[in-house]
């Protein structure tokens, strides 16, 4: 287990919080902080420390990328 | 022009091209009921037993062809029953389009009659969902929302309308030109060519096809690239309908409950190309057992499932159809003799010696022998489901309808009429009678609407694949898993308005076939099997093809 930040840009979409929290708890990881700011009307920009298997990072990317309202996932 | 919130669903519903829908009426969906029967743009409404078939039905419908199947559910009840449905489109990448009713705007978050949380329930089971607050979001939203479910890897998506919103009007603009670009999302070349280059290479190269490639119709690149590269085709259950089981390359379903020599020949590949694949325990078995001696090519549309179960040495996302074009093109023809002498033997070693005159093999290569290439064959969840993806020889892709992702028993009696409907034909269930019981009141659905069924009970008398998991892992203590139900499955048919037979010999199933032909409407053939009869060989869960149970 590893601990990691993530950063989304997102569209500012009422169950946002809820899809990607669903796909942290689904995909095994665990959140330990989670920040959301409402930039403007329509985007956001989220932050969150998660901890979950090293390996599974790339992964968790990838599922978060698709979702519909992402824009861009990263981390570091 | 203005309109109520309930009209622009059936306008877009109409500019997307559906021409049917599956649903059952309620409080909440009046508005949406009442001016679907002004049918003023032609589409018809299926009226289902349950939510849940609306649900199978809907998926079924979109399954055959190239269209969204597209179901109505009112709120609370309504909306819960369409889940599994939802689920197991979403688990196996079908485009459906749910849309349900909510209660009205005010009453959201007071727990009123029938109101629950759509949009978050169904998080899980979909690719995406929409809770439309404002009437003149519902045009976009609906537009977005078709969209989602065809683009990339196709998948449901709901859209929850409360009832006052559906009563509201605004001013609504039909599309003037319909010209949506679905982006290519194209596969990197340089590794394509690395894909070529490693096929060329490869002295055992197999090619293991998932639903993918069914979805996105690239059987021919498949038999191509087979052909030219000296490859075998081995399947998940998802993609066997991808090649004809008399192709030379073909060998079959591989994993748990496939064909032997499939997943023999993966395990003693040195190149296994996964195409659409998504690496499900049951195609794997143990996976880090999986192709133990071979180099792994993954190429999906969803670059979320490249590495997500195995690491691939060459992972390629992408537009997959295009990947395998690409492929099929540029690799040398090739032969490897002593591959080919190999699978040869892989086949002969793993034959089934048959117990009974009135075996499901038998069955299911007579009722083959009395359809065409183009009849939809779907079926239920159980061993039933393990023989016809033996057995049954699909020749034309998109023909074969299972719940392979989700394993939704019940699955089959809904999505056998949405195929009906959808292609105009008579279709076929294979179940067995745990499954069909599950949904069985949707023949009600197939009578009202005379949509010709013909569904084949593999009756064994109890939930026969737990049977066989109990006898082979729990010391043969049978529990829940002997029915004693003592149904008569044709008495139950006709009791509904369907026809009804039982059969117990080939003749007796061929009369019967024939005579449910003659028909316009449902047919059900009870067919009484040993309850000896068992999906074998199998290889244990988690097991390796070394752990073989025969």
């Amino acid at each position: 287990m590893d601990t990691f930040k993530i950063y989304l840009t997102a569209n500012n979409a009422g169950d946002l919080i809820l899809r990607i929290t669903a796909e942290l708890h689904k995909r095994g990881f665990e959140i330990m902080a989670f920040n959301y700011q409402v930039n403007s009307e329509n985007t956001a920009s989220i932050g969150i420390t998660a901890s979950g298997e090293t390996n599974k990072k790339e992964q968790i990317l990838r599922q978060l990328n698709r979702l519909y309202d992402i824009k861009e996932a990263i981390a570091c | 022009m203005l309109l109520t919130g309930s009209e622009i669903v059936i306008e877009i519903l109409a500019e997307e091209g559906v021409d049917t829908v599956f649903g059952y009426p309620g409080g909440n969906v009046l508005s949406l009921y009442d001016k679907l029967a002004e049918n003023k743009k032609g589409i018809k409404h299926i009226l289902t037993a349950h939510e849940q078939g609306a649900s199978h039905a809907a998926d079924g419908y979109s399954r055959v062809g190239n269209k969204v199947g597209v179901l109505l559910a009112t709120s609370g009840p309504g909306a819960t029953n369409t889940i599994t449905g939802l689920a197991t489109a979403f688990a196996d990448s079908v485009p459906v389009i749910a849309i349900t009713g909510s209660v009205p705007i005010k009453s959201v978050g007071t727990d009123s009659f029938q109101e629950i949380d759509t949009a978050s329930l169904t998080l899980a089971a979909t690719k995406h969902s929409f809770f439309i607050k404002d009437v003149k979001k519902i045009a976009d939203t609906m537009r977005q929302a078709f969209y989602i479910a065809k683009s990339g890897r196709p998948g449901p998506v709901l859209i929850d309308i409360p009832s006052d919103i559906q009563k509201e009007t605004c001013e609504f603009e039909p599309l003037k030109e319909k010209n949506i670009d679905f982006e290519e999302n194209m596969a990197d070349e340089k590794s394509l060519y690395e894909a070529v280059e490693m096929i060329n290479n490869s002295q055992r190269p197999v090619i293991y096809c998932g639903g993918g490639v069914v979805n996105c119709e690239a059987s021919e690149f498949i038999k191509t690239i087979c052909e030219k590269s000296g490859a075998y085709a081995a399947f998940t259950m998802m993609g066997i309908s991808a090649m004809s089981n008399t192709h030379p390359k073909y060998l079959g379903m591989a994993g748990l409950y496939g064909r032997m020599a499939a997943s023999k020949a993966i395990s003693k590949a040195d190149l296994i190309v996964a195409a659409g694949v998504r690496f499900s325990d049951r195609g794997t078995g143990r996976r880090e057992k999986f192709a133990q001696n071979a180099k792994v090519i993954h190429i999906d549309i969803d670059s979320a499932e490249l590495g997500k179960v195995i690491n691939a040495h060459l992972q390629i996302g992408g537009n997959l159809k295009k990947a395998l074009e690409y492929i099929a093109l540029n690799i040398k023809e090739n032969n490897h003799p002593q591959w080919d002498k190999e699978i040869e033997e892989f086949k002969k070693e793993f034959e089934v010696k048959e117990t009974e005159s009135f075996t499901p093999k038998k069955i299911i290569e007579t009722v083959n022998s009395l359809t065409n290439e183009y009849t939809p064959v779907a079926t239920d969840v159980g061993q039933h489901q393990m023989w016809v993806s033996k057995y049954y020889n699909f020749k034309k892709p998109k023909t074969h309808l299972t719940s392979g992702g989700f394993g939704t028993m019940g699955y089959g009696m809904g999505a056998a009429i949405g195929a009906g409907v959808a292609t105009k034909r008579r279709s076929v269930l294979f179940t067995g009678d745990g499954s069909f019981c599950m949904n069985f009141n949707e023949v009600t659905t197939a009578v009202r609407n005379n949509i010709p069924v013909t569904v084949i009970v593999l009756n064994n008398g109890g939930l026969g694949m737990i049977r066989q998991l109990q006898d082979c892992f729990c010391d043969g203590r049978r529990f829940s898993t002997e029915l004693e139900r003592k149904t008569d499955f044709a008495l139950l048919a006709k009791a509904m308005g369907a026809k009804g037979y039982s059969a117990k010999n080939i003749d007796e199933l061929i009369k019967a076939y024939k005579d449910s032909e003659n028909s316009t409407g449902p047919a059900v053939i009870d067919c009484y099997i040993s309850e000896k009869e068992n999906a074998l060989p199998m290889i244990p869960p988690n097991g390796t093809i070394e752990d073989l149970m025969r």
